[in-house]
């Protein structure tokens, strides 16, 4: 058991601060219990590695190794190497945890479970032909927590799961829903090349963190609260954001619009007149103002009767 | 929000074109637990800005790690007991001496017009009161609480809450007869919540009853179950520990005493401590976890609901567990010492070595005034401290 060979491992040559690492760690990431010993340790760690960045320099990897969570990883390799106490301390510690995680996400009761069996499995390695098992624990390389990483893979498998069943409809259901009178998408006009051209100048001056933030809200219609989570800030912090960042777009496409030769009216027309409900709300207001005064108002100063 | 974003930039964001390759959930996971730093994480979050796939399934795992609302919401409730009960037991409590003082009166002038219905009338007074008063004087002992001063004390609350005749209604200490029923139905309320009264916190009860304070609520406070956990711990931004039952654990000064059950039970336990801002400890909360030793020594840990036995393969019997921030140190007998500085993720034991040989005796206390600065004190006295958490221990 303590020198099996390490199922899915690559055969990789440890470099220095691998050895370094795992002669330094190997008490301390509780291996032993597990029986699994120093070398399988050092392959573990080699293979992570290669995975990561090949061809990193001795400091990068020392740092990474140090980032790593090496007593979950260790418990994660036991686990899939099929240590019985590994299995012990795992279920232990994220059974329960697993299914919470499951509902969490699914929100029914019925299909979180299934969601969890089926990863259970998964985690089990159990094989379709029953010949070798193949535990998707192998693929945790401790980069977060293990228990984030289950967290993970169930929302993968939720969203895969959700996305290949999603066009699944009854025929039942499309009638009652009107598909078959659904009119085709309209075609948007294209604008002028000027707004293009504009807009994809400004979005390309936004960094990566600031353009998801954008997907995340105006796209996904994710919460403020949701997003300031992901980013470990408090939700104000990411409604300032949001609204420096769109002042900004709409500061610098104005002032490419009007630099390519648009009028500033043309250029606020350009951002916000494509739909027509914006219209309807100009008619109505525009409307409001030319309205008269009422007939029993009377002004200060006018003469009563 | 005030501002919509120009349309053309939603288009634009719409038309991003998708990268190939999808980051592993190994990535992803580091990601959400902020763990990436420099080029990676730029990557990453750029993937993402892309990718409504790998966003969806970032934010759901990231939603799915909440802590869960019930806890949060029941450590605040438990804080927030004494302010919002105290009022109302002080007028059930006033009214309650005032209709007995009427009572007595009545009967008294009673006794004083008609000496022959006297004794009838002081039975039918003394009789509904005698019952529960000798159900509250035989309350377990086990409920007495070690850092409450005022619990501390049965010989005067014995005395007057013991049965007497309704006659001996004279002074204001035997006014506690009446309002013991009073008591009953808060040590009731206090049960089904699984929140211990707070008499004796509140200087104004007293004063307005004219009750000894503490004196009811300790008698009104039984323990529930003997199956009850011993200990519990709310982990907090502040060291909050516990101890176990046995007469051996020390009260320390940051831990206290074990109260019958419930966060509130150990927060309200210690009447010498000062009780953490609500605010503060619920806001503190929202990163905690709960942690308590059973009644049979074992260290259990809850994040959101049912309890997990941690360290379930050591033999060493749990007395006393400390939570500093995300770190757990437990203590127990023959010296066991575990500490976990990723809130019970992983541990490590501690050996605290004498020149004679390991630390044997048990740990009753730990107490960590940050990270760094602890001390570990046995059954038999001996302090150990610490200045680098934990990595060095020394004998004091």
């Amino acid at each position: 058991m303590a020198s099996a060979p390490l199922a899915g491992s690559l055969e990789t040559q440890p470099s220095v601060a691998v050895r370094e690492f795992a002669a330094q760690h190997y008490e301390a990431s509780g291996a032993q219990q597990f029986d699994m010993d120093r070398a399988v340790l050092i392959e573990v760690l080699a293979e992570i590695v290669q995975q990561r960045n090949p061809a990193s320099d001795k400091v990068s990897e020392q740092s990474f190794l140090a980032s790593l969570r090496l007593e979950e990883l260790v418990l994660a390799r036991a686990c899939a190497l099929g240590n019985e106490r590994a299995w012990e301390v795992f279920l232990t510690r994220f059974r329960a945890t697993l299914y919470e995680t499951a509902y969490k996400i699914a929100k029914i009761e019925s299909e979180a479970r299934s969601l969890a069996d089926s990863l259970y499995a998964e985690l089990y390695g159990i094989d379709s032909k029953g010949q070798q098992r193949t535990s998707k624990l192998l693929y945790y390389h401790g980069r977060g927590s293990l228990q984030g990483w289950l967290r993970t893979v169930i929302a993968q498998k939720y969203v895969n799961h959700y996305r290949s069943t999603k066009s699944e409809t009854s025929l039942d259901a499309a009638v009652e829903d009107g598909a078959q009178f659904a009119a085709c998408e309209p075609e948007v006009a294209v604008t002028d090349p000027r707004v293009d051209a504009a807009v994809d100048a400004d979005l390309a001056e936004l960094d990566e963190e600031e353009r998801l933030v954008m997907a995340a809200y105006f796209l996904d219609h994710r919460t403020l609260a949701e997003i300031a989570k992901l980013q470990r800030v408090h939700e104000s912090t990411i409604s300032r954001k949001l609204e420096r960042i769109v002042t900004g777009l709409r500061k610098g496409i104005r002032q490419r619009l009007m630099k390519s030769g648009m009028s500033s009216r043309q250029a606020e027309e350009v951002m916000d007149s494509v739909d027509v409900r914006d219209l309807q709300v100009k008619v109505s207001e525009t409307l409001r103002q030319g309205m008269q005064k009422s007939t029993f108002y009377k002004e200060k100063g006018e003469p009563q009767g | 929000m005030n501002q919509s974003l120009p349309k053309p930039t939603l288009k634009a964001l719409e038309r991003q074109p998708l990268p190939a390759d999808h980051p592993s959930a190994n990535v992803l996971t580091a990601f959400t637990e902020n763990a990436l730093v420099g080029d990676e994480y730029r990557r990453t979050a750029d993937h993402l800005s892309r990718c409504g796939k790998c966003r969806e399934i970032v934010f759901l795992a990231s939603s799915a790690a909440d802590k869960p609302f019930q806890i949060e919401e029941q450590i605040a409730a438990a804080y927030a007991v004494p302010r919002r009960r105290m009022p109302r037991l002080v007028w059930g409590m006033s009214i309650a001496a005032a209709v007995l003082v009427a009572a007595s009166a009545l009967v008294w002038w009673r006794n004083e017009s008609a000496p022959p219905r006297m004794q009838m009338a002081s039975r039918t007074v003394s009789t509904p009161t005698a019952q529960p008063i000798e159900r509250l004087g035989e309350a377990p002992p086990a409920i007495e609480s070690k850092s409450s001063t005022e619990l501390k004390s049965p010989t005067p609350t014995q005395s007057s809450i013991g049965p007497k005749p309704a006659t001996a209604l004279e002074t204001t200490a035997e006014l506690a007869t009446p309002p013991a029923s009073v008591a009953t139905s808060q040590a009731k309320t206090a049960r089904a919540k699984n929140v211990s009264p707070q008499g004796a916190k509140t200087p104004g009860m007293g004063a307005s009853a004219g009750i000894r304070a503490g004196a009811i609520p300790a008698k009104a406070a039984p323990t529930p179950a003997t199956t009850e956990p011993a200990t519990i711990a709310i982990s907090a931004d502040a060291n909050i520990s516990t101890a176990s039952t046995t007469p051996a654990a020390t009260p320390h000064a940051n831990s206290f005493a074990p109260a019958p059950s419930g966060p509130l039970a150990a927060a309200s336990g210690a009447a010498d401590q000062p009780l953490l801002n609500p605010q503060v400890a619920v806001r503190s909360l929202r990163a905690a976890h709960l942690w308590r030793i059973t009644a049979d020594g074992h260290l259990e840990h809850s994040m959101a609901q049912g309890w997990t036995r941690v360290l379930a393969d050591q033999t060493a019997t749990f007395r006393v567990v400390s939570v500093v921030g995300n770190q757990v140190w437990v203590g127990g007998s023959s010296g066991a010492l575990f500490h976990s500085r990723n809130d019970g993720q992983n541990w490590a034991q501690v050996a605290l070595t004498t020149p004679n040989g390991p630390e044997t005796a048990s740990i009753v206390s730990i107490q960590f005034d940050d990270a760094q600065h602890g001390t570990v004190t046995t059954d038999t006295g001996t302090r150990w401290g610490t200045i680098d958490g934990g990595a060095t221990w020394s004998r004091q």
